[in-house]
């Protein structure tokens, strides 16, 4: 199932996906070996001793003796790629010890969460725990009254000063929200600070983040008001964290997952892992979302055009789509998604799921035979009824994806984020072409 | 966001000069979200405007309308080759612009190119970015591999517009065209019809501005003849200093121009060609030169300069060497009725007179003459790489096999270099350099390792492979040619790989 350009998305950065390459080649390797479940091998390093390699061929999960922080490091891909290429070299043979247990031990972490929740719980119900989540509540209470103050004051007083403090004016109040134990809106405010203030009617882009962050906070402060789920929609926004043992308890939706986009975005000092899936039976999108620091290692290996047979869990939401994946899964066959053909009927999702929960951030649209176009040097896409909207991502991806269709009719994911459009995939019948890396 | 969108106008004013100085209204927000903001509870005039702002912009983007465009579609045109297989494609993505990773990817391309196959389309927009670096026949091969879509693509986007630059230029351009237009329409011309192009500089070329006269006689400078010679001698009268200057250069080109004899006629002049026996009775032919005044003034106005520049060399050796230069190499057969091993063999005896043998390397090149080129480089092993361009690859490998350790590396780096085709090298050469390698480990760069893994026949991956194992760790050169054996072996498993998969 998997192929050598899905093994070349697993590397971490080009440099590895390169010395991976270099790497696969036999007369690197000694005793090559496979089983049903894992392959392994031992390949000369620079040192005295080789490393010896393994990978768990159904989770797609590596391991190596070498002293690399990057994962998969070289020798994981190296020993895929010769598996993908030559098959053949390795000699089927049973798991050596210690590859087993190492198989073993992941099988048992798989089911450990559901076995560790009830511990969970009970500590949740202890009296330092509510202790401690009477006092954030205090905590993110205060938070949020200065932050209202703040924006009401910048208000005030007008925007016309803030191009000389471009870059910092926002810094003090993120950092306040920080303290405050509202990482949500200090991570929001720090998007404020990404405003380009040297740019044509800046003021209106500053004063649609700030404003959306206002009623954000209103919704908290009124929150008696709302639904206990849009209270957990906006409590998810201003920073509390569901449980990830919490969701995977929650209902399982089995389907046949298509990875239509895998995308990597620096956040602050941590990497945000974007997933995108679409379950073929209930016709539905999921979005994995995971967050590393440096070099810590991905949670699944999963790239686009890769289909896995799993059972998916969503976070309770109004309209749920952030989800975790419940391990084990197993890889099936690639399938093409349908999609819209109508923009109008693209924006009425929206416009539904606006009405539904105004501070949605990220909508996916499957939208079916859209064209690429560029009017002005700016890119657009086009349905069949000439209607265009405009694309917000970078040049290079837009050539990329132009030069995959010709120019003809095809497949695209669009996300929908704070009034922007981003093109995310596109496909056909054989193949999905994501438009990061 | 639109511009002229009377609430954003409102918003925008209120921002910018703050509540306190600007009392914001609703009467501009759209009818029906202005009746809701009407009934909106709120603390103060600072909470109301910023609602407000929110409940628009969350308007806006709920009810999204959409632009009609019916601009025509651009479509790529089919393509007629197929398209190279998945491995094949994945290969190329893994292999980057690095340095490293040049002759594997030149190879993967050579190895496209001559099987007929097409990259990926998606990989187009990459290999067209790299292409704009590369130099001919690179250029244009990667641009092959691209197929039709690769031209389509580099027709939409100035970057890459470079790449499909239009060869074929008519009548036409050369009288409204541009001066690029104007000049690639006399080269085209003077490739196709040199008599026609001769004569359409002849009677253009007075009207052209002096820069636009100058790069017209350049054009000549590759397909020049000896009926070209009235021309050229008429620009000699040009009042332009640069128009003057490239005709003399072009006219120095041309073994039977007047200035080309006359060049000749003073370094006859100025040397003395005699023939003694010495003890044993044997014949010793000597050139020497002599102190002479040279008068003839046209020679110095071609560009023949005064005043030496070297130290301790006199003006008129400093003549003789420039006159040397610019002289065919076949003159001195001719003038001396030795051979012109015996003339090159005169030369380097004398620390005088040796100047003179390394300034006929210039007029080999000049001249193009093969003979000189290989009399020269049979003198002087790898000393001049110039030469090299002059002599097949089995008379460079014998440069390289009779050069001196300081310029072996020169003549393999050369090598290495010189043919846009990657080749088998003759296994008995390629011995030989991976046994001074072993010597000399540190001579060549990593990618030039590279390179000629490439150039390695099959058997001598065994060769490589006892290399690695038969390693004495101790000595640092003997551990670095392992470690780089096992690069080249890396190397050729990879290129095996390539052709493996062009032939599935």
């Amino acid at each position: 199932m998997i192929t050598e350009d899905h093994v070349r998305q697993l590397a971490p950065d080009a440099a590895s996906a390169k010395a991976g390459t270099a790497l696969a080649v036999l007369s690197k390797w000694k005793g090559l070996a496979k089983h049903t479940e894992a392959i392994w091998g031992y390949c000369q390093g620079s040192g005295k001793d080789p490393y010896f390699t393994r990978v768990d061929v159904q989770q797609w999960a590596f391991q190596c003796t070498c002293p690399s922080r990057k994962f998969p490091c070289k020798h994981g891909i190296a020993l895929i790629l010769l598996w993908v290429r030559q098959p053949n070299q390795f000699s089927s043979q049973e798991m050596p010890s210690v590859v087993s247990e190492w198989i073993q031990k992941r099988r048992q972490k798989e089911q450990a969460p559901a076995e560790k929740n009830p511990t969970e719980k009970s500590k949740n119900t202890s009296d330092a725990s509510t202790k401690r989540s009477e006092a954030r509540e205090r905590s993110v209470r205060d938070g949020i009254l200065e932050l209202r103050q703040w924006i009401a004051d910048l208000m005030r007083t007008g925007m016309m000063h803030l191009p000389s403090q471009a870059g910092s004016f926002h810094e003090n109040m993120a950092a306040r929200l920080v303290d405050a134990k509202a990482p949500g809106l200090a991570a929001m405010m720090r998007q404020v600070g990404e405003v380009n203030v040297f740019e044509d009617r800046w003021p209106l882009q500053l004063s649609k983040h700030l404003s959306k962050i206002y009623l954000i906070t209103e919704s908290f402060l009124k929150e008696d008001q709302q639904s206990p789920l849009f209270r957990q929609e906006v409590r998810q926004l201003i920073g509390w964290n569901t449980s990830k043992e919490d969701v995977l308890t929650g209902e399982a939706h089995r389907d046949e997952w298509l990875v239509m986009a895998r995308r990597m975005e620096e956040q602050q000092e941590m990497n945000a892992e974007y997933i995108w899936l679409y379950g073929r039976n209930k016709a539905r999108m999921a979005l994995v979302l995971n967050f590393y620091f440096g070099a810590q290692r991905p949670l699944h290996s999963l790239v686009p055009g890769m289909a896995i047979n799993a059972e998916l869990c969503y976070y309770s939401s109004l309209m749920p789509l952030r989800a975790l994946i419940k391990e084990p899964y197993t890889p099936t066959s690639f399938f093409s998604p349908a999609g819209l053909s109508d923009l109008e009927d693209a924006a009425g999702q929206i416009a539904q799921q606006m009405a539904v929960f105004p501070f949605t951030n990220r909508i996916p649209l499957l939208l079916k035979e859209v064209q690429l176009i560029r009017i002005q040097k700016k890119w657009h896409v086009r349905d069949a009824g000439n209607r265009i909207l405009p694309l917000c991502n970078d040049p290079e991806e837009c050539w990329k994806v132009l030069a995959w269709s010709g120019g003809a009719s095809m497949n695209a994911l669009v996300l929908f984020i704070q009034g922007q459009w981003r093109l995310e995939s596109v496909w056909n019948t054989s193949e999905i072409i994501s438009c990061w890396t | 966001m639109q511009t002229g969108n009377p609430t954003e106008e409102e918003i925008l004013k209120t921002v910018q000069l703050g509540t306190s100085r600007y009392l914001p209204s609703i009467d501009q927000y759209p009818g029906g979200l202005r009746a809701l903001l009407q009934q909106l509870p709120a603390d103060d005039r600072e909470d109301f405007f910023i609602k407000c702002c929110a409940s628009y912009f969350a308007y806006a983007e709920a009810g999204i309308t959409f632009s009609i465009s019916n601009e025509e579609p651009f479509m790529a045109p089919q393509e007629s080759k197929s398209y190279a297989s998945a491995s094949f494609s994945s290969l190329l993505s893994l292999l980057g612009n690095q340095q490293e990773e040049k002759p594997l990817l030149y190879f993967l391309i050579q190895t496209l190119h001559a099987s007929g196959q097409l990259a990926p389309p998606q990989q187009v927009p990459a290999l067209l970015s790299m292409a704009i670096m590369e130099r001919e026949p690179w250029r244009q091969r990667f641009l092959e591999v691209c197929g039709e879509r690769g031209k389509w693509l580099a027709s939409l986007n100035a970057e890459w517009s470079m790449l499909i630059r239009s060869e074929s230029v008519s009548e036409e351009d050369w009288k409204t065209g541009t001066k690029e237009q104007r000049l690639r329409f006399i080269k085209q011309l003077r490739e196709e019809k040199p008599d026609e192009a001769l004569q359409l500089l002849l009677t253009a070329f007075n009207t052209e501005p002096a820069a636009m006269r100058s790069e017209l006689l350049d054009v000549l400078s590759d397909t020049l003849r000896e009926s070209d010679i009235p021309f050229l001698e008429q620009q000699l009268q040009d009042k332009s200093v640069k128009v003057r200057d490239t005709a003399y250069a072009l006219l120095r080109m041309i073994p039977t121009s007047t200035l080309v004899k006359r060049y000749a006629e003073n370094l006859s002049q100025g040397l003395e060609f005699s023939e003694t026996r010495d003890l044993t009775l044997q014949k010793q032919k000597r050139i020497r030169i002599k102190s002479f005044e040279l008068q003839d003034e046209e020679v110095f106005r071609s560009g023949l300069q005064k005043i030496s520049s070297e130290k301790g060399k006199a003006d008129h050796v400093y003549w003789m060497e420039q006159l040397c230069c610019w002289v065919p190499p076949e003159w001195w057969e001719q003038h001396s009725s030795w051979s012109l091993e015996e003339v090159v063999q005169s030369l380097r005896k004398e620390k005088e007179t040796v100047g003179l043998a390394h300034a006929m390397v210039t007029a080999a090149v000049l001249f193009e003459s093969k003979h000189a080129a290989v009399v020269l480089s049979k003198a002087f092993p790898g000393k001049f790489p110039d030469l090299f361009d002059l002599l097949t690859l089995h008379e460079c490998f014998i440069q390289w096999r009779h050069a001196d350790e300081s310029n072996k590396r020169s003549v393999l780096v050369y090598l290495l270099q010189r043919d846009a085709d990657i080749q088998l090298w003759p296994a008995e050469l390629m011995q030989e350099v991976l046994a001074w390698l072993e010597k000399s480990p540190y001579s060549i760069s990593i990618a030039e390792y590279g390179m000629l893994a490439l150039r390695m026949p099959d058997h001598f991956y065994a060769y490589l492979q006892s290399k690695v194992q038969d390693t004495d760790m101790r000595r640092y050169e003997r551990a670095y040619f392992a470690t780089r054996a096992t690069q080249m072996m890396s190397v050729m498993e990879r290129k095996k790989q390539i052709q493996t998969i062009s032939n599935l």
